[in-house]
């Protein structure tokens, strides 16, 4: 192993340690647990909002979550793979929430407005690489299709995990997934 | 084992990781501090006593109330820390100003639309921030629901910041 890499483990905060920490309330611990995993967590967050405001905002509420939850953590998973489950679960019921409280949406819907007039401008005159078409078309997917095939496709969630978030049968999952497909395939067409 | 599909492939190398545009930590630290019940360390101690049952409780809440009354009405720097409305209330003017100031440089560029977007959002969060100014006014001083109504003005301060955020983007 060279100098370098051994350096790089002997100076690399030990996660589990890091967890133990920020479980006996110590926040510097908690931060460095934030700084490691917020890129994937917002990420999450992103794709299934298509709003880079709301994933800020669900990004932040998941970290307090995960703060919350904490002492429920008993190092069954890995720790990411846990707050990746929290992440989820967190959007998930901020969606619910939405839902059953359509009048707080009004909040939102000025800056919902502006982000669709955004979006409807032309775009840069640059060279859009597969991905970028990708994650365009996947912020296009209505929401329920959206959703399954982030979960299942870009996530590795199985059909049942899906099912399972979702309170719905497996069966929907894999009718909300052939729509995503065939609407991203046309898409990218 | 899965067929070969060009989409699934794409979706797969998707990378995992996508940055914020702005550090979300400064917003995720100041609502673990607006809600002190919210410590692991605490949630872990209630786990705790939860498992040794209801008489242990019972035991700790009457100790508590006999503090209490033996400590008086003016317990002072006994209580949780207060709520820090004041700074909640200057960081929602600073992100307010900075809002206000990129409305007046930008507008003359953006399209109309997404100028009355914005204007729209700051008015909307302006009434947001006022009415639970005046329901944290009238809350008691370190209550849960004081707590709860600093943690929905902080949301509303960063809600804010995030549409500076953007209109710096735009």
């Amino acid at each position: 192993m060279s100098t370098a890499a051994l350096r790089l483990i002997q100076t690399e905060p030990h996660e589990p340690d890091l967890v133990a920490a920020a479980r006996a309330g110590e926040q510097a611990a908690f931060e460095q647990l934030y700084r490691l995993h917020v890129g994937r967590v917002y990420a999450l967050c992103l794709r299934l909002t298509a709003d880079p405001l709301e994933a800020e905002q669900l990004t932040q509420d998941a970290f307090v979550q995960t703060w919350r939850k904490l002492s429920g953590f008993r190092g069954d998973s890995a720790f990411s793979t846990w707050l990746h489950r929290l992440t989820v679960n967190v959007v998930l019921d901020w969606r619910r929430a939405r839902t059953r409280r359509s009048q707080h949406e009004t909040i939102l819907d000025p800056v919902d407005q502006m982000e669709t007039a955004a979006a409807s401008r032309p775009t840069q005159p640059t060279r859009v690489g597969d991905r970028l078409d990708l994650e365009r078309a996947l912020a296009q997917l209505p929401e329920g299709a959206r959703t399954v095939f982030v979960l299942h496709e870009v996530e590795g969630y199985l059909v049942r995990e899906v099912a399972d978030f979702l309170q719905v049968a497996e069966g929907t999952v894999k009718a909300q997934l052939f729509r995503a497909r065939r609407l991203l395939r046309e898409a990218l067409q | 084992m899965k067929d070969h599909d060009p989409l699934r492939d794409a979706a797969q190398a998707l990378p995992d990781e996508i940055q914020p545009a702005r550090d979300l930590w400064p917003g995720i630290q100041q609502q673990l501090g607006a809600d002190e019940s919210t410590s692991p360390g605490l949630t872990a101690w209630r786990a705790r006593l939860k498992g040794r049952g209801a008489p242990a409780v019972g035991l700790l809440v009457a100790a508590c109330l006999v503090v209490l009354v033996l400590a008086g009405p003016d317990r002072g720097p006994q209580s949780a820390a207060p709520l820090d409305v004041a700074s909640l209330d200057q960081g929602y003017e600073t992100v307010r100003t900075d809002v206000l100031n990129l409305l007046d440089d930008r507008c003359g560029v953006l399209p109309e639309q997404a100028c009355d977007g914005l204007r729209s959002g700051l008015t909307e969060l302006d009434h947001c921030a006022s009415d639970l100014r005046q329901a944290l006014r009238n809350a008691p001083g370190d209550s849960p629901e004081a707590r709860r109504l600093a943690a929905r003005y902080h949301r509303t301060v960063e809600k804010a910041r995030g549409l500076a955020g953007h209109a710096a983007r735009l």
